[in-house]
């Protein structure tokens, strides 16, 4: 019998230690090809076209969806801190591009990429920010994946009606505000009024949704655009220098906290599924969120009441008092990067799929299936301009994108940012406080850096 | 007998003594491990830093803990002690009773987090919708600790309620039966009877509630995040925080670790003094 007891511990631990790494080795070495990106339309839209390229190839494509709420960016991150190869292909925010570069985990492309993708045909601004790292560098490490930006849409029915326009006009004149016709705002102090307009006056309805989460970089985006066109900036991205502490970020900051005021008592602690969830519910006469969660809202399944009742536009204007006029947007989107932890077999496979991604015909059927492409005659197709009510207004997002820090140390960066705006937003904490403290770390997180490229 | 020894003895070498020690190492360097391809020795700025940090951070952590396991611990005690002493009475469908009010030590805390999180929503919560108010229970708002010891409160008391119905049940029904003869009143028996002999293993359960309260992570993650400076950010958040969110700085969460382990070392002794001091009681 002690025979049989030894046997059965041996292979308990034996059985222990082979079926521990079972599941890995399928996914590094198996015949599929890995795509990590976040769980929203667009990756289900690339898990549907890939079915044409196993088709072509007979590669199986998996994308690998994780939430937005967290689950992506610590799935990304792990594979990065474990320098990992569960994933050939990482599909990353814009901001990761430092990080991706600086850590070693994305395969430099600068002289793959003018040799197989159309370079000519991609919109300059996507290969700026999708592609390249330290910006106006030339030197690449992804190929423009999902162009996206801020966007708002809004409650054309409500806009267009004749009751509403006469109520709204009533409504300036009682608070003894310049008229201006009920339709989509040309500047930020429209917009609040538009707002505070359905707020206070329609019965059951709260004027916008805004992403305010405290969750990943939620709040951060939908500030920022108020931050540029009020004409503040987070700082010199090419000296790595802060110069965010300025009467314009301040003042920008105390106007994304007035604007709230027309929204629902939860509406500064919203996510960017809580914002379309808003909309859908038809209780939110306007909401800002990425055009890639903007499918939902247009489409009769998931929206039956409202599909047909909405309409886009981009970013507003702000004025200053010189008369200086800005208006961005904040850049959303993702580049498509080669995990540079897997090896040259696996590399070679990830750019062939990036290649036919990229060629015209797909990007065509990417677009007009959802994805949003960053090739330049497929943004001007008619067929693209007509498929979503929206899609007019990418070129004109394309002038209006910028982006948020994406240094190695964005994750720090953006962290300070997401807390100060949230206790401004969220606990009054004075807009003026909340910037200062900005500054002073983000002036410490960049002084404190010890890379080197 | 040693073989079989083997593999726990390497299991446990291999899963905790040699974290333990790497993390040790760890808490000396500056390391970013998303970043950073070496760990750049820090000598004891980690650990100093976690005392004069500008926004005491740390502090601040520790004291919201603090103040959780104070308000948690102690609702429990008195609504699982006050549930004991209901339910010890005879009385039908007390086993059904008693199995429903244990469900929620059942649960995960994850599940339950999001379970609550529904419950305390702003615009759509239950919570809001019941006493028709509009409050935030999350985000920066102070409201979001109140939420997460309302969450801890329900799940934990079961806990209380079965450690002092044992103790309750363990009482000889003969002191009772004396001071009645005696006609002792029931404030008199509840005060010099129930009390002081339920006492010490209530106790028990009050040092190993404070030891898991001290750990909470879970609920409070799920209720309202992983980041740092908000009412939910207790010390186990904040050293998950600024391990994996943000600045990815191990080595700054790996002092961090070490301090929690020195008072949970310090907890650990203290359960150890109560387990003896009850022993000694029963004795």
């Amino acid at each position: 019998m002690p025979g049989a007891n030894r046997l059965i511990a041996w292979g308990s631990v034996f059985i222990l230690l082979v079926f521990s790494g079972c599941n890995r080795e399928a996914g590094r070495n198996g015949s599929a090809l890995y795509i990590l990106w976040a769980d929203w339309e667009p990756a289900r839209t690339l898990q549907a076209l890939a079915e044409e390229y196993t088709r072509e190839t007979g590669v199986e494509v998996k994308v690998v969806r994780k939430s937005w709420d967290g689950a992506f960016t610590e799935a990304a991150f792990t594979e990065f801190r474990n320098r990992d190869d569960n994933y050939d292909i990482i599909i990353g925010d814009s901001q990761w591009l430092g990080l991706g570069v600086v850590g070693g985990h994305y395969l430099e492309l600068t002289d793959w990429m003018p040799a197989h993708i159309p370079m000519e045909d991609i919109v300059p601004q996507a290969l700026l920010w999708y592609s390249e790292w330290p910006q106006g560098s030339r030197r690449y490490f992804a190929i423009p994946c999902q162009a996206d930006a801020m966007g708002w849409v809004y409650r054309r029915d409500l806009f267009e009606s004749e009751t509403h326009r006469r109520a709204f006009a009533g409504f300036l004149e009682q608070r003894g505000i310049p008229d201006f016709p009920l339709g989509v705002p040309q500047t930020w102090e429209q917009l609040e009024w538009i707002a505070a307009y359905f707020q206070d006056k329609v019965p059951g309805m709260h004027g916008i949704a805004m992403p305010t989460s405290r969750k990943y970089d939620m709040i951060t985006m939908s500030y920022e655009q108020l931050l540029w066109a009020f004409g503040g900036d987070f700082g010199d991205y090419r000296r790595n220098r802060a110069t965010f502490q300025s009467p314009e970020a301040v003042e920008a900051l105390q106007f994304f906290n007035d604007l709230l005021k027309s929204s629902s008592p939860g509406g500064r602690n919203l996510g960017f599924g809580d914002v379309t969830a808003q909309m859908l519910s038809g209780r939110v006469a306007m909401a800002c969120n990425f055009f890639a969660f903007f499918p939902a809202l247009v489409n009769p399944a998931t929206n039956p009441d409202y599909y047909d009742k909405l309409g886009f536009f981009n970013a507003p204007a702000h004025v200053d008092r010189n008369g200086v006029k800005r208006r961005a947007t904040s850049l959303g989107g993702q580049g498509m990067s080669v995990n540079a932890h897997i090896s040259p077999a696996r590399q070679a496979r990830a750019k062939a799929f990036m290649q036919w991604f990229s060629s015209r015909d797909i990007q065509q059927k990417w677009a007009l299936k959802g994805g949003i492409s960053a090739n330049q005659e497929v943004l001007q197709s008619p067929d693209f301009l007509t498929a979503l009510p929206y899609n007019s207004l990418f070129e004109e997002a394309f002038g209006l994108m910028k982006d948020f820090w994406s240094t190695p140390e964005f994750g720090a960066l953006l962290e300070v940012t997401q807390r100060e705006i949230c206790a401004a937003i969220q606990r009054d904490k004075a807009p003026l406080d909340a910037v200062k403290a900005i500054q002073t770390e983000h002036e410490r997180i960049l002084h404190e850096r010890r890379w080197k490229l | 007998m040693g073989l079989f020894l083997g593999p726990a003895l390497l299991l446990l070498l291999l899963m905790d003594i040699l974290p333990l020690l790497c993390s040790l190492a760890l808490s000396f360097t500056h390391f970013n491990p998303i970043i950073d391809t070496d760990a750049a020795f820090a000598g004891l700025k980690n650990y100093s830093g976690l005392f004069t940090g500008e926004r005491h951070e740390v502090w601040r952590s520790f004291l919201r803990t603090g103040a959780l396991i104070v308000a948690a611990v102690g609702l429990e005690t008195v609504l699982g002690f006050t549930l004991a002493l209901l339910m010890r009475r005879r009385f039908r469908g007390q086993g059904w009773l008693t199995t429903a009010l244990l469900i929620p030590m059942m649960l995960s805390p994850a599940i339950m987090g999001s379970f609550w999180r529904y419950v305390f929503n702003t615009d759509y919560g239950l919570w809001n919708w019941i006493f028709n108010v509009r409050w935030s229970w999350d985000g920066a708002q102070p409201r979001a600790f109140l939420a997460v010891l309302l969450a801890e409160v329900w799940m934990w008391t079961p806990f209380m309620m079965l450690i002092s119905l044992a103790a309750l049940n363990g009482i000889p029904k003969v002191l009772y039966e004396s001071a009645r003869v005696d006609r002792a009143g029931r404030w008199f028996r509840f005060r010099h009877i129930t009390l002081p002999l339920a006492a010490p293993l209530v106790a028990l359960g009050m040092v190993f509630r404070t030891v898991d309260t001290f750990k909470v992570f879970d609920t409070a993650m799920v209720l309202n995040g992983n980041f740092e400076e908000q009412p939910t950010t207790f010390v186990s958040v904040l050293l998950h925080a600024k391990a994996f969110a943000g600045s990815h700085s191990l080595g700054e969460s790996s002092a961090l670790a070490y301090l929690m382990l020195a008072v949970s070392v310090g907890m650990a002794a203290a359960t150890a003094y109560a387990l003896k001091a009850v022993r000694e009681k029963r004795a």
